[in-house]
């Protein structure tokens, strides 16, 4: 069974605002974006106000885009057993400063292990819970009813990316009916674990926080509930360096093998192409690794597609970037010609309209790579 | 080969690896579940007596200075102790499994999927830097260590895996789904080999503190060696353990071809979220029932084929009674002559590592043809309604065995492992 996956839905919240169209506004540079959510009150946009008590502040984030994504889906109308329903989240490391409980107790024990103990024994009984990095995937399951085949992926930046790709796999098998699959990040709230992507040789002032979830769905069951589709899953890869931690190839022969992959997988050429969406991290010897790849893969195409990326205006969104990326390029394809605030160089580019593919490329610190081609549905 | 016919393709298990509180190789944890060892005793990595528990399962006498050969000098303070047990069991699992292979070979068809932990951060490294604010960038790429993509980086380069590298947390079940995910990965035809498994150490004063809170961690301090008691009636929470256990899962041809030994054949894999509560099953066992069966009807066999289950077996009051009732619901005695044990009564909760170290022991099972015994169950529990593994190793014939695990956050798995004949 190989049935078409498409993307009918997405919940998507960032330093530019929550839905599609604050992101769209950031990219054409309507406005100028922040990097951080920490003043985000996420308990809006929740369901159910009670799990904001055993949650992190990323926690909810992701959680408030998976209940936008509840909206956007109109998910009443999702006749779909909830064994069939998978849910695959990238999220990003736990950290003990995640939680202030653990932080006030070690402060006022000073040092003491055994007074540390003591003082943690006062807590409430859901202070571990806090920080456990599946949370998003829970709470996100409890919301939609979604009691299929899951899973939590902790891989860095391409997580989000790779939550994707394994629900559009079991969709394309007919293991679920229905996926839901995206991924969040909250570094600002976390000094501890923001220092080390720094450290790792990302820009403080590029690392942001954000979330973007999509609902994919076989053609035929969003052709039944009248649902619209933004674009097809029509390939998808992953590959790595295997170079160690904070190590890549510079050939780039990873991502290279992970993008022709993907576009052999869509059974889509070079020329096919009209977008392609890159990582842009802002680390100098990964952006120049990832051009090289992606001139040498459309090197002969007579029209280049061209070559953008959201992360300058939006920032790096880790575990929720790529899915962004994916959330809003039929919009992004639509334009006609590259937004400044999206451009890799300088130059004015233009976007073709005839041609029906768009590239999203995921990169990360240690050499992992994702990549997924989308086929137009607009 | 094993009975279990009619895929494409085929997965096979060609390396086991394992640093365990029984041992720090496979082998060695076999050895000590087959002795029916308890190595548990009072903590000794920080002082836990201002906790209501103060006992664990430790990995006893591992050096963690000192570097494997093959593991690169920079790449070592990229891992914490529980990747310092997944590297080393990482490297015993490839040796066995012979991989990489000196012939060629695609690397970009090799992938590595494994579950770590939470990262375990370090107390004192908090008190020193987090509470006063004191970083530096030497600082914070010290603490890269708890970044749990770390350790897969590390194993993919040991095992030269340049296809999907893959790191997964879904707490307690999340060896078992990396596992999985592995499983599928070789079924489906996006890879040929995968290295894959768990890693964790959560013995650690903010998960006792964590743990303790939740009444989850028995506190039967007293008797350290007999604490983790599954199914048995006056059990009173689960011991925490640690270790990693690793495997190299590969496609039959492929194995067969490079003239690796298969060990035990992967047959089916089952995964369902609970969407219940974070930290509690469904009264009627419901999302690890339908875990099993999906495992069973992947694998494509009757229940009443599998001889041994190894049981999550958590020893908290309710987990052991709900999974008990779950298993007795998926193999019903009328037709099932099933045994089950949890062997965490021996190693501990060893919570990412442990769906891998249970898969493990049931591919030792079949090769040995052994049940492992039920250690520490005075008086089996009324409640639970499965046949528990003799408490003395016991000779039977078994042709497939089920690993089951279930995790905080409601992620149920079931891998169904096949004998391998001849």
């Amino acid at each position: 069974m190989n049935r078409e996956v498409l993307i009918t839905a997405r919940g998507v919240v960032s330093a530019a605002g929550t839905g599609a169209q604050a992101q769209l506004d950031a990219l054409t540079g309507k406005f100028t974006v922040g990097r951080s959510l920490a003043e985000f009150r996420a308990a809006a946009h929740l369901s159910d106000k009670r799990m904001m008590k055993a949650i992190s502040h990323a926690d909810s984030i992701g959680l408030a885009a998976v209940e936008l994504l509840k909206k956007d889906a109109a998910w009443e109308t999702m006749a779909v057993a909830p064994e069939r329903i998978g849910m695959y989240v990238g999220a990003p490391p736990a950290g003990a400063s995640d939680n202030a409980y653990y932080m006030d107790a070690q402060r006022a024990a000073a040092g003491s292990l055994k007074a540390f103990g003591a003082t943690c024994m006062n807590a409430k009984p859901t202070t571990l819970l806090i920080g456990l990095p599946n949370n998003v995937l829970c709470y996100g399951a409890m919301v939609l009813d979604a009691r299929g085949p899951n899973n939590n992926y902790t891989s860095s930046a391409p997580s989000g990316l790779i939550a994707v790709m394994n629900a559009a796999r079991r969709v394309q098998r007919g293991q679920i009916d229905v996926g839901v699959a995206g991924g969040f990040c909250a570094y600002h709230a976390d000094p501890v674990n923001k220092g080390v992507l720094v450290a790792g040789g990302l820009a403080d002032a590029a690392v942001a926080d954000g979330a973007a979830f999509l609902t994919l769905e076989t053609r035929a069951g969003a052709t039944a509930r009248g649902a619209k589709a933004h674009a097809a899953v029509a390939g998808m890869a992953q590959a790595s360096d295997a170079q160690g931690p904070w190590a890549f190839d510079p050939t780039g022969a990873g991502l290279e093998s992970a993008v022709r992959r993907a576009m052999e997988q869509a059974g889509m050429a070079g020329s096919d192409f009209g977008l392609l969406l890159t990582s842009g991290t802002g680390v100098q010897c990964a952006d120049e690794s990832e051009l090289s790849v992606l001139s040498r893969v459309f090197a002969k195409e007579r029209d280049a597609p061209a070559l953008g990326t959201c992360s300058r205006a939006l920032g790096h969104l880790m575990e929720a970037g790529g899915v962004m990326e994916l959330a809003l390029a039929a919009q992004i394809a639509a334009w006609g010609e590259l937004p400044p605030a999206m451009r890799v160089r300088d130059d004015r580019v233009a976007i073709r309209a005839g041609k029906q593919g768009v590239l999203v490329v995921r990169t990360s610190l240690s050499g992992d790579y994702a990549c997924v081609a989308l086929r137009r549905e607009w | 080969m094993t009975q279990h016919e009619g895929k494409k393709r085929r997965v096979v298990v060609t390396g086991i690896g394992a640093v365990t509180p029984l041992g720090h190789t496979m082998d060695a944890t076999w050895a000590g579940m087959i002795e029916g060892a308890s190595t548990a005793g009072a903590v000794q990595r920080f002082d836990a007596s201002g906790f209501p528990t103060t006992i664990a399962y430790e990995v006893k006498g591992f050096d963690e200075t000192r570097r494997p050969s093959g593991v690169a000098e920079g790449d070592w303070p990229f891992l914490n102790t529980a990747g310092r047990f997944g590297v080393t069991a990482a490297i015993e699992a490839l040796a066995q499994a012979q991989f990489p292979c000196t012939r060629g070979g695609d690397p970009f068809r090799v992938a590595a999927c494994i579950g770590n932990g939470m990262g375990s951060p370090d107390f004192a490294w908090y008190e020193k830097h987090y509470l006063p604010e004191s970083y530096s960038a030497e600082v914070h790429r010290a603490h890269a260590q708890y970044f749990p993509e770390m350790l897969t980086a590390v194993i993919a380069k040991l095992a030269g895996a340049r296809g999907g590298v893959t790191t997964v947390h879904t707490a307690c079940a999340s060896s078992g789904q990396a596992l999985g995910e592995a499983y599928e990965l070789i079924r489906y035809g996006d890879a040929d080999v995968c290295i894959t498994g768990g890693a964790d150490s959560m013995v650690n004063p903010y998960y006792f503190a964590g743990f303790s809170l939740l009444g989850a961690l028995s506190k039967r301090n007293g008797d350290p060696t007999t604490a983790s008691r599954p199914f048995d009636k006056d059990r009173d929470g689960f011991v925490l353990g640690e270790g990693a256990c690793m495997l190299v899962f590969e496609e039959l041809e492929h194995a067969l071809a490079r003239g690796a030994k298969p060990l035990a054949e992967v047959c089916g894999y089952g995964v369902t979220e609970s969407a219940y509560r974070i930290t509690d099953l469904h009264p009627e066992g419901t999302g690890p029932i339908e875990a099993m069966q999906m495992a069973l009807d992947d694998a494509a066999i009757d229940a009443s084929k599998v001889g041994y289950v190894n049981a999550h077996g958590t020893s908290t009051l309710l987990n052991d009674r709900i999974e008990a009732l779950a298993v007795s619901k998926v193999f019903p005695k009328a037709r099932c002559r099933t045994f089950v044990s949890s062997t965490k009564s021996m190693t501990g909760h060893m919570i990412s590592a442990a769906g891998a170290i249970e898969f493990a022991t049931c591919i030792k099972a079949l090769a040995h043809q052994v049940l492992p015994p039920t250690v520490n169950v005075g008086t089996k529990d009324p409640e639970v309604l499965a046949e528990l593994t003799p408490p003395v190793p016991t000779d039977y014939p078994l042709e497939y065995a089920l690993s089951n695990s279930v995790g905080f956050g409601g992620s149920n798995t079931a891998l169904v492992a096949g004998r391998i004949h001849g």
